[in-house]
């Protein structure tokens, strides 16, 4: 929840800074670039977080039949997903770059 | 050119840059530890308190570090180190990071030893400890969040 709220929230006030301030225009480079950054990491990150959703399930589940100590391959194996990790990677590296982008506003 | 780009040189743009990403992993670290001590608050379960406690201490205190020496780093570029007319929001800035480095150590050792002191317990309870570093990281991050307006918005 917080992360979506965070996610929406600066393309939000991103958007309204950009119309907002004179020196700025949405179509600037940087702010295109950082629009499209947004949407990478959003995306990666929301594809990343899926198998660790259903870990959550999986761990509620076991939990629920009284299973919660004992351990878990499967749980082990979601928890350490490949594909999840990967994707929450490049979520992470899109959110630098677009750190990046904002304090050295390229083409400015 | 954009006007702003022009107020700042370019080469405050590197210390600048570490500054917000401690400021942010820092923020992050602080989030994920308040969530965790939170949700472990009534000490049924040890791995949120540990969580709590982990995130403290190899996410937020790093990255206080990050935060803390390249705000001083971009202070100095701009002049402000030493400087007696300091603004409103570096004030702000400083008094937040020092009192809350030294509230988020505390939080640190509280939070450790009463993980530690959980683990032995059989079943698990809660930890005064634990508890305590709880409600000192929240207004830690509350303080931050602070900051955060303060560096963003630069009152005067």
């Amino acid at each position: 929840m917080l992360v979506i709220v965070g996610t929406l929230s600066t393309l939000v006030f991103g958007i309204w800074l950009a119309i907002e301030r004179d020196e700025y225009k949405v179509w600037d480079g940087w702010i295109i670039a950082a629009l499209v950054l947004w949407a990478i990491a959003a995306e990666t990150g929301r594809r990343g977080g899926v198998p660790y959703m259903e870990a959550r399930k999986l761990a509620e589940r076991l939990a629920a039949e009284g299973r919660a100590e004992e351990p878990s391959p499967e749980l082990r194996a979601k928890l350490k997903d490949r594909n999840g990790m990967i994707l929450n990677g490049l979520s992470s590296l899109a959110v630098l770059l677009l750190l990046i982008d904002m304090i050295y506003k390229p083409g400015a | 050119m954009s006007v702003l780009a022009a107020i700042r040189p370019d080469d405050w743009n590197f210390a600048l840059l570490l500054h917000v990403l401690g400021a942010m992993l820092l923020v992050g670290g602080l989030t994920g530890a308040v969530t965790a001590l939170w949700l472990g608050w009534r000490g049924d379960s040890r791995t949120l308190p540990r969580l709590g406690f982990k995130s403290l201490l190899f996410v937020a205190f790093p990255a206080w570090w990050l935060m803390r020496i390249a705000g001083q780093w971009i202070a100095s570029k701009e002049g402000f180190d030493g400087s007696d007319e300091e603004p409103a929001w570096l004030g702000i800035g400083y008094i937040t990071a020092e009192a809350g480095g030294l509230l988020i150590l505390i939080s640190i050792l509280l939070t450790g030893l009463g993980v530690r002191r959980m683990r032995r317990a059989e079943p698990p309870s809660a930890s005064v400890m634990v508890r305590i570093g709880t409600v000192l990281v929240t207004i830690v991050l509350a303080a931050y969040l602070v900051a955060v307006w303060a560096m963003s918005a630069k009152p005067d």
